[in-house]
């Protein structure tokens, strides 16, 4: 039982106060990792009954695990929080119809292929209609600025080392900036490609609400698609996504056979900047003003934090964001179930921005991309926001310099 | 533990949701968060309230105290000795909402702070205005300010920079009445140092809902080196090498190998492989004077044979160094389920003997010991690690810690130098002390406390108070005993001489002296004379050193060392009741039991006659005086580097003069008369029977009343100018009628003392004046004591 490692390790320091969103927010230990952990405990124990009143703070935890990066005794977070979260949804505490309807649709690979084809095709006026949805926060940051489509067709190589999990709504609202990844990579000399769209999703948002079976299935899909490619490394562009990616043995306690190839696959996982870094890429120099919001997964999960900014800081003037290390609230599909939460903590995170004003935000995540632009538009600053990807394919080295 | 359903009387319940509404916490899983701190124990709170100002806490303390329920007040629960954890139910006052900075005076060097504040986050807040607040628990990223003074925190920088509570200038508390008042401690302590008497009690005499804190200039240059040892004899060697040289680093910390290993396995420090110690040496101060420094600490690392010495300037690199150190007490966590943390500190020079004592102490039961600790003040940290179910584990732990008490003490020192007592360390207060101290520190609490509502079974054990136990092995005590048992036998005020207690044994190797009370400071200075150390304070009026302790004198070098209750670490004393009573020891760090020998400071005999007194003592200075014009209404800014300062008015003109180390900063001239200077108006004041002493509070918005004060004043003998003290001449009653005037105007006069008997012109506040009435009758029997005092000043 992985949850009872966590408890087992936790000493109870407090390290992770003052790095956790919530709780410096709602400064209450209810709202803390530690408090989190402490109460799992107590669940475990049968001290406390599993109700959907003790089980909220799992629910408002924004899974960011910005506490395991400060915990000192090691900590996997996580795993107290899918034990909530699981909780949760066995006390029949369903996500909120929006949310609810998105995780639904999210299993299906098929359901995403067709929604990638519709979009493609309806999308200008999709946008032009969505304009009138009510302002809530995705709705502001899917209709304001997604990134514009790849071109050209980028060609997938036959016998590709690294292949890039394309992801469900990466895939359907980024398909550009997916194709911008592996066109990259296949300047910098590495045989890339796109796994076949019958991977689907990766089933991190279904693990983080608690639907712990579809996540498995949606495992299991992953793992075979990736083995068929025969590819050395897989990379995905959303933090959230590449975390989950390289968690799945968690997954398969207990089932030998799953487990082994999950720890095979997640020891191929990387991200796209460290991979481009590996194979010598050196974005052209600008004066543009940048700075840049980790992906929590990303950063906490994954450990990459210093490559986005070397990349940034060779090519452009970068200003470190006080709290870029910090969740800016969009946390999966949070934003639909808390979005008081997630508004409270964008605020922060725009006044943060205003006093540096930059050209540029550059993220390594989708949702941060929507919250950011939802959170900077009507705020009367200039910046733009855009997905790291996107940003370094504009600053690729010329031809002649290469 | 079970989650139970509040059995607090729902009237009680009631008049506190009136009140708090959402603040106030009943629900299981409300309250289970605020069951427990960093030490593993748990207790379920009946309920949780978060207050927003001393209001709130006064209208809880007394609405517990009406129901006889218990209050424990909590910052972060970071602590390391259950002294948060509610272990008796009742009510956790979370201070989480009362988390506010109130003010920043930079020119007084003074923050007000709200008990909520957590430690590190100030640096950033201190860094624009020059200044940093230096007390730097482990925690300090997490622990509030408030725990920090209620346990009296010390942390790496204690070294140089001293403890948590050596930087209080002022608490704002509130007692079980629900009186809220100012307790001051130091320049302007006016009477009795109560402030000291609630700074590490744990929060078992009063609830601290602000204090004034001291900021000090940011040093200019910061170098930490890392300095590892092939095994850790060599590394203590090394620390007794350094503290002998009369280096005084800000940080000198000692880790083990197993806990290396730990901190390695979380990787953020990049400590060298194949060291059995390393030590975090940190040195600031002035670029060139930390560069040398440095290169004697090199030196000595090469002498000692240690292998190779790295140091580093770069904040992030030091910042990995540091976070690997103070992470170590949960890093171990990786290495077993439980650690019984330990909290010992020992003379500086007995480090090496404790450490091999903890080593034999562990294999005798069987244990796995990790210890980290501040060597450079004899604070050690050995984890026991082990993991639940092992053979008779809880017996073997009870043991070996009470071992590692009893081995303590034995050298000198004591069971807990910065993380308090609490629950965790109770058994060990009888291995420290005495009956006749823990039947009086039991009897402070009844007195403070009567109900027991305030952190119940916290700090101290409940002891009954015993007779007077007649001293055999110490002289001069059992004859002053002798005499005071006969006097309250007689019923006669006691005729005691205090000039028997003479003696003065310094101890360089620990830095600090063992004084007779009876001894002058000229003779302390001459036992000095050929040693690298000195006593870093000179008082102003008083030249023995019972009459300064007992009156809270002090001199120009306030500046950068305070008052006496900054330097005092031991006191053995005589009760009015005959009782002979040695609180504190001969370390830096020790938050065992109450501080009651402090109580001693400035309160003119009414707690006890001082035997003799432990001092800190500092390598000697290389400062010089400076001078330049002054005139009360300068807004005198301390410059870089002073150490002492007091100035000279004549009515038209005047001086002020700083005794300042390293560069004279330009528009200041060399004084080579500063000491004669001082000498002379040390004379003046000595000969004159009719001194009014004065202290104003110097803070922003006092600052208008120095000059307005002096526009009232005859021509002052003396200032120091950033105590705002001001001494005069005045008979009686225009000392009297002129402090009246001045406070009718509005100038914030804190203290005066007028006549050689420094009789108090300023009452004390309530609730100081409550309070000091409690412990002078019913726990120190002090009016007789104050007889003896009275006369003993009209006799000089």
């Amino acid at each position: 039982m992985t949850v009872q490692n966590a408890i087992d390790r936790c000493v109870r320091c407090g390290f992770c106060l003052p790095v956790c969103p919530t709780y410096a927010i709602r400064h209450d230990e209810l709202s803390s990792p530690r408090g989190r952990i402490a109460l799992a405990e107590a669940i475990v124990q049968g001290a406390m009954p599993a109700t959907p009143a003790t089980l909220a703070t799992y629910s408002e935890c924004l899974g960011c695990r910005a506490c395991e990066s400060a915990c000192p005794s090691g900590v996997l977070f996580e795993d107290v929080l899918l034990y909530g979260r699981e909780q949760l949804d066995r006390a029949g505490e369903a996500p909120p119809p929006a949310a609810g309807l998105l995780l639904w649709f999210l299993r299906s690979p098929l359901r995403l292929r067709l929604a990638r084809r519709a979009w493609r095709r309806w999308s200008g006026v999709a946008l032009r209609l969505a304009r009138y949805l009510p302002p809530v926060v995705p709705a502001i940051g899917l209709t304001r600025g997604l990134p514009r489509p790849h071109p050209h067709e980028v060609r997938d190589d036959r016998e590709a080392d690294v292949v890039l999990h394309r992801g469900c709504l990466m895939e359907v609202l980024w398909e550009g900036t997916n194709a911008r990844a592996v066109s990259l990579l296949q300047e910098s000399g590495v045989r890339a490609a796109r796994l076949p769209e019958d991977a689907g999703c990766c089933g991190a948002l279904h693990a983080h609400a608690g639907q712990t079976d579809v996540a498995r299935d949606r495992a299991k899909a992953t793992i075979e698609a990736f083995e068929r490619s025969d590819a050395a490394a897989l990379f995905s562009l959303a933090g959230g996504c590449g975390a989950h990616l390289q968690r799945y043995p968690h997954l398969f306690e207990g089932d030998d056979s799953w487990h082994d190839r999950a720890v095979r696959f997640a020891s191929a996982v990387r991200d796209i900047t460290s991979l481009l870094a590996d194979h010598g890429f050196v974005p052209r120099r600008s004066e543009t003003t940048t700075t840049y919001q980790d992906s929590c997964h990303l950063r906490h999960g994954m450990g990459v934090w210093r490559e986005p900014r070397a990349m940034l800081e060779q090519s452009s003037r970068y200003t470190e964001l006080p709290s870029a290390a910090r969740c800016c609230g969009s946390a999966g599909i949070y934003n639909l179930v808390h979005p008081d939460v997630a508004g409270e903590i964008l605020a922060g995170k725009v006044d943060e921005a205003t006093a540096i004003a930059p050209d540029l935000v550059v993220t390594a995540n989708p949702g941060c991309e929507v919250q950011w632009r939802s959170g900077l538009h009507g705020s009367g600053l200039p910046t733009r926001v855009c997905h790291i990807v996107d940003y370094l394919y504009e600053r690729r080295p010329d031809d002649d310099e290469h | 533990m079970t989650a139970k359903l509040h059995p607090l009387p729902s009237q009680l319940v009631e008049t506190l949701r009136t009140r708090f509404g959402t603040r106030l916490k009943l629900e299981p899983h409300e309250r289970h968060v605020y069951s427990y701190d960093a030490t593993g124990v748990l207790a379920l709170p009946d309920a949780v309230v978060r207050p927003r100002g001393p209001d709130d806490v006064a209208f809880v303390l007394r609405t517990a105290a009406e129901w006889g329920v218990p209050v424990v007040a909590r910052g972060a629960g970071s602590g390391l000795s259950a002294g948060a954890v509610p272990e008796r139910g009742g009510i956790v006052l979370s201070f989480e909402e009362m988390a506010h900075v109130v003010s920043i005076d930079a020119s007084a060097r003074r923050i007000w702070i709200e008990p909520g504040v957590v430690n590190a986050p100030l640096e950033a807040v201190l860094a624009p205005y020059g200044l940093f607040y230096a007390p730097d628990p482990a925690s300090h990223r997490v622990s509030t300010l408030g725990g920090n003074i209620a346990e009296n925190a010390g942390g790496p920088k204690a070294v140089k920079y001293g403890v948590t509570g050596q930087h209080v200038s002022a608490l704002r508390v509130v007692d079980v009445t629900g009186a809220i008042g100012e307790l001051r401690a130091g320049e302007l302590q006016n009477g009795p140092d109560l402030a000291s008497l609630v700074i590490g009690s744990e929060g078992t005499l009063a609830a601290i809902v602000a204090a004034e804190m001291k900021v000090l200039p940011r040093p200019p240059y910061v170098m930490t080196a890392l300095v590892p040892f092939e095994h850790m004899s060599g590394a203590t060697a090394f620390v007794s090498r350094i503290v002998e040289a009369g280096i005084v680093p800000a940080t000198l910390e000692f880790i083990d190998r197993l806990t290396i290993d730990a901190i390695e396995l979380w990787g953020v420090a990049h400590y060298p492989p194949g060291a059995g110690a390393v030590l975090l040496l940190e040195l600031d101060g002035e670029r060139d004077v930390v560069a040398a420094g440095l290169e004697r600490v090199r030196a000595i690392a090469h002498e000692m044979g240690a292998m190779e010495v790295t140091a580093t300037d770069d904040p992030a690199e030091r910042d990995g160094l540091w976070l690997g150190r103070r992470s170590a007490f949960a890093a171990v966590g990786r290495f077993a389920r439980r650690a019984q943390t330990q909290d010992i500190t020992v003379p500086r020079e007995r480090l090496t003997e404790m450490l091999e004592a903890t080593e034999e102490i562990a294999t005798r039961f069987g244990l796995v010991v990790a210890t980290i600790g501040h060597a450079g003040d004899g604070n050690l940290h050995p984890d026991f690690l082990y993991n639940d179910g092992e053979e008779n584990i809880e017996e073997r732990i009870h043991e070996a810690n009470t071992e590692v008490f009893r081995a303590c003490v034995a050298m000198g020192g004591s069971i807990s130098g910065e993380h308090g007592i609490g629950s965790d360390k109770l058994h060990g207060m009888p291995i420290m002390f005495g009956p006749t101290e823990l039947g009086i520190m039991a009897d402070v609490k009844r007195a403070l406390d009567p109900a027991g509502i305030l952190n119940p079974g916290k700090a101290i054990v409940p002891a009954p108070r015993v007779p007077a136990i007649r001293v055999t092995d110490d002289g001069v005590a059992a004859a002053i005993q002798e005499d005071v048992l006969r006097a309250i036998e007689s019923g006669d005020s006691p005729d005691i001489d205090l000039s028997r207690c003479t003696g003065i044994a310094v101890d360089p190797g620990n830095l600090t002296v063992e004084v007779g009370a009876g001894e002058t400071w000229d003779a302390v200075e001459a036992a000095l004379a050929d040693s690298a150390l000195h006593f870093p304070l000179a008082p102003l009026r008083e030249r023995s050193v019972y009459r300064s302790l007992l009156l809270n004198d002090y001199g120009p070098e306030h500046l950068a060392s305070g008052t006496l209750r900054q330097h005092l670490l031991a006191v053995t004393f005589v009760t009015g009741r005959g009782e002979v009573v040695t609180m504190g020891r001969a370390v830096v760090k020790n938050v065992a039991g109450y501080d009651l020998f402090r109580l001693l400071i400035g309160s003119r005999g009414q707690y006890g006659m001082p035997i003799r007194c432990t001092l800190r003592l500092a390598p000697r200075s290389q400062a010089a005086w400076v001078y330049r014009e002054w005139s009360p209404d300068d807004d005198l800014r301390i410059p870089a580097g002073a150490e002492a300062a007091f100035a000279d008015w004549d009515g038209a003109g005047g001086r002020v003069y700083y005794r300042i180390a390293g560069r004279i900063p330009p528009g200041w001239e060399p004084s080579p008369d500063a000491n004669r200077v001082l000498a002379a108006r040390g004379a003046d004041i000595a000969q004159a029977d009719d001194v009014l002493d004065l202290h104003l509070e110097r803070s922003a918005a006092s600052r208008t009343s120095l000059p307005e004060l002096f526009g009232l004043l005859p021509q002052p003998i003396c200032v120091l100018p950033h105590a705002a003290r001001v001494l005069v001449r005045a008979d009686r009653d225009s000392a009297v009628r002129l402090v009246d005037e001045a406070r009718a105007r509005g100038a914030a006069l804190r203290r005066a003392d007028w006549g050689r008997g420094w009789e108090p012109l300023i009452p004390l506040d309530e609730p100081a004046r409550r309070w000091d009435g409690l412990l002078t009758n019913d726990i120190f029997s002090g009016s007789m004591l104050g007889d003896w005092f009275e006369r003993e000043i009209r006799a000089r």
